[in-house]
């Protein structure tokens, strides 16, 4: 089914490079066949969302998708994608009618625009009230016209993405330590850890009810709370045990480490959007799309709108915003546009939006280079680590 | 990899009249809900078993999956090369310690042993061998390491072509830290061993369980050989059937120069001067051509070879034997 494949066959009507050195005719004919008999199946499930489903340009670009919601002359889209557009946003429908589109807010945090038209009006996309798809689920991404754009499974269940969600204790370990428990190395100054009074060396053996023995095993203990609690640290000082109360705090400001940045630019494969990270709720899956194809509904196998997908962020992933989590943005007031920051500062696995900053808009060009110079950069890094590779081996 | 790299610009355009079918056919919706409905059963009984492993001396992160309650862990040879201990995390950050066994590298096959006593959650072993292109299958790793936040990526594909040797690539997309990880088929046995990537998203290439078990004895008895050489016509385990190519003439034709003795070639008759036509009933496009066709077979495969003798065209049956084995014969 994947989904290259089909879709040079389907939407490009282009041939096939060939992209498999050692694919024999009739394997490459096995699955093609079968491409597109996935795709015959597929196309009806996702035939009532694709109702729902613009196309957003910007530019004189099409620059990526929409879902309609609200009485059908309102659009969600992906903001970082729309906003640097000079010109009003124009959106399209499959059946060729076209809406001027304004930029009513911006779920930052999400990245989405919420965009009101002027003209054209589509049918609002039902989205589906069971809770996030489980892992191993299949997905289909709608596409405007009725073709859907991609298919692929959940990869990993619905998670959050921000940093800031992630509870912190303010330790490092010692890694030679031996033994039961782990070590105190040094102590995050103000965290959570040094202000309960644990101190340096001390053998830390379990959090709450959960006994840890690895720094894998505490980061684990610490993914089931949340900034802010306060939970109980048992541990030995001296020979003896005993336990504090140590209230957990987000991820302490220190300076990214910039060989994860590094390790992440390096496997980009293919164009990569532009903001992929941070978002306090997102299902991970395969699908393989392009960044101009995110901010369509996604639909399971009972045509069910399950989210919209929201980032391509390498060779293996792209997310998906859950539908409840979007239902529950509508809600909400969004962000005036002009107070929204735009997406340089979000770029990079160690990027954080930085508080407070203020919004300058990027003039599109400067844009576009920049895509495309983190384009080049990824691909030499690829070709560089491939290259590492064979000598390496 | 590596492999794209090398044999870029090679196009098989062979002209078939056989009509290939895909071997389990999606004709209804039902077909897909059914791969669903078994796509994640099978991640939720796996899963726990797909460890990363981390390598302090080395630096290297990369993806193993334990196949039996011991705790005897299969990976890629260049996950725990140059390593005598690995870190093991499980997907619910349980971290304990492995002793790095044997690896042929040729088949980018290794093995490690958890040190502390099981039990630990284990897979089953399947057959490699009787993938074909279309089957679908499950790759598993931790991408780009081991990462607390998440339990390891579950991608849904099929095998889009089988070989050389026991290699075979799939569509499942692939990325660093993968390497290692187990590939399953859709009842959730080990079918093969995440390997290396090429450059376009359905080039994933995965190491066959068949390889594995071939040489499961040397490997946990600490043996490592082989060299790492995804380029199939350089990898010394490549199956050969024992010739020395003259210059491939115009239309594609390859003179056969030398003759090996006692070469599976020189057994079922094949002279100098005969020229190969063709592979299984598959057109020889010139030398290179004919490497990669039979890089796709596994050594003691009987191939049809189709040989221009004179006036005459004829087939020969020849079992294919590999290449260093052959060289080894050569030496007595």
């Amino acid at each position: 089914m994947k989904k290259i494949g089909f879709l040079a066959l389907f939407v490009a009507g282009a041939a096939l490079a060939q992209d498999v050195p050692l694919q024999r005719a009739e394997e490459r004919r096995a699955t093609r066949q079968q491409s597109q008999e996935v795709y015959d199946v597929i196309r009806p499930v996702a035939q009532e969302a694709s109702a729902s489903t613009v196309w957003v340009w910007a530019n004189r670009r099409q620059v990526a998708m929409g879902t309609v919601v609200g009485g059908g002359d309102k659009v969600v889209t992906k903001w970082s994608e729309i906003a640097f557009a000079r010109t009003p946003v124009q959106v399209v429908g499959g059946d060729g009618r076209t809406a001027t589109a304004s930029v009513l807010g911006v779920y930052q945090d999400d990245d989405i625009a919420l965009l009101q038209l002027d003209g054209a009006q589509f049918t609002p996309v039902k989205w589906s009230t069971e809770p996030a798809p489980e892992l191993g689920r299949f997905l289909v991404a709608a596409g405007a016209d009725g073709m859907p754009v991609s298919m692929g499974v959940v990869a990993v269940a619905v998670r959050s993405l921000r940093d800031s969600d992630q509870a912190f204790i303010g330790i490092t370990l010692d890694p030679s330590f031996e033994g039961e428990g782990i070590q105190v190395l040094e102590l995050a100054e103000g965290g959570g850890a040094a202000k309960a009074g644990l101190r340096k060396g001390d053998v830390v053996l379990g959090i709450e009810d959960q006994e840890v023995s690895s720094p894998f095993e505490l980061r684990n203990a610490l993914l089931d709370h949340a900034p802010g609690d306060e939970i109980t640290v048992r541990f030995l000082r001296d020979g003896k045990e005993s336990t504090l109360k140590v209230e957990l705090t987000g991820r302490p400001e220190f300076p990214g480490v910039p060989e994860g940045r590094l390790r992440t630019m390096r496997r980009m494969g293919g164009p990569i959007s532009l903001v992929g990270r941070g978002f306090p709720l997102a299902i991970q899956t395969d699908m393989q799309l392009k960044p101009r194809q995110c901010g369509g509904p996604v639909v399971d196998l009972n045509g069910e709108v399950v989210g919209m997908t929201i980032a391509r962020t390498d060779r293996t992933r792209s997310f998906i915003l859950p539908a409840s989590r979007i239902v529950e943005l509508l809600e909400k007031d969004p962000l005036d546009p002009e107070l929204a920051q735009l997406p340089q500062q979000r770029m990079g696995p160690q990027a954080r939006v930085q508080q407070g900053g203020q919004a300058v808009p990027m003039n599109p060009r400067a844009a576009g280079r920049l895509r495309r110079h983190l384009e080049e950069m990824g691909r030499f890094l690829e070709r560089f680590d491939r290259e590492m590779e064979r000598v390496g081996e | 990899m590596k492999m794209t790299g090398i044999l870029q610009g090679i196009g098989f355009s062979m002209l078939l009249t056989l009509s290939a079918a895909a071997r389990e056919p999606v004709a209804s919706l039902k077909d897909l809900a059914a791969l669903e409905t078994r796509t994640g059963a099978l991640v939720k009984r796996v899963m726990p078993a797909t460890v990363a492993i981390l390598s302090g001396s080395t630096g290297a992160s990369g993806s193993g999956v334990v196949v039996n309650e011991d705790g005897l862990i299969l990976t890629a040879a260049h996950v725990t090369d140059r390593a005598e201990e690995v870190d093991i995390v499980f997907p619910d950050g349980k971290q304990t310690k492995a002793k790095v066994l044997g690896s042929n590298y040729s088949k980018d096959a290794g093995m490690a042993q958890i040190v502390d006593p099981g039990p630990w959650p284990y897979v089953e072993l399947g057959e490699s061998g009787k993938l074909k292109a279309g089957d679908w299958v499950v790759a598993l790793g931790h991408s780009e390491g081991y990462d607390p936040a998440r339990t390891p990526p579950v991608r849904f594909g099929r095998v889009v072509s089988e070989g050389p040797g026991n290699f075979l690539t799939t569509d499942c997309t692939l990325i660093g830290g993968d390497s290692g990880g187990p590939l399953f088929d859709l009842d959730g046995r080990l079918v093969a061993i995440n390997s290396s990537i090429g450059e376009t998203l359905d080039n994933n290439n995965h190491a066959g369980i068949d390889g594995f078990k071939e040489d499961w004895q040397r490997m946990e008895a600490g043996e490592s050989w082989g060299e790492l050489q995804l380029n199939p016509l350089a990898n010394p385990e490549r199956p050969v059937i024992g010739i020395v190519m003259g210059r491939e003439l115009r239309d594609g034709g390859v003179p056969v120069d030398q003759v090996t003795p006692n070469s599976p070639a020189a057994k079922a008759g094949i002279r100098r001067g005969d020229i190969i036509r063709s592979v299984d009933g598959v057109r020889v496009r010139g030398g290179r051509n004919l490497g990669m066709l039979l890089a796709k077979y596994s050594a003691g495969d009987v191939v049809e070879i189709g040989i221009e003798r004179g006036r005459e065209t004829t087939t020969f049956s020849i079992e294919l034997m590999r290449m260093d084995q052959l060289a080894e014969e050569l030496k007595r």
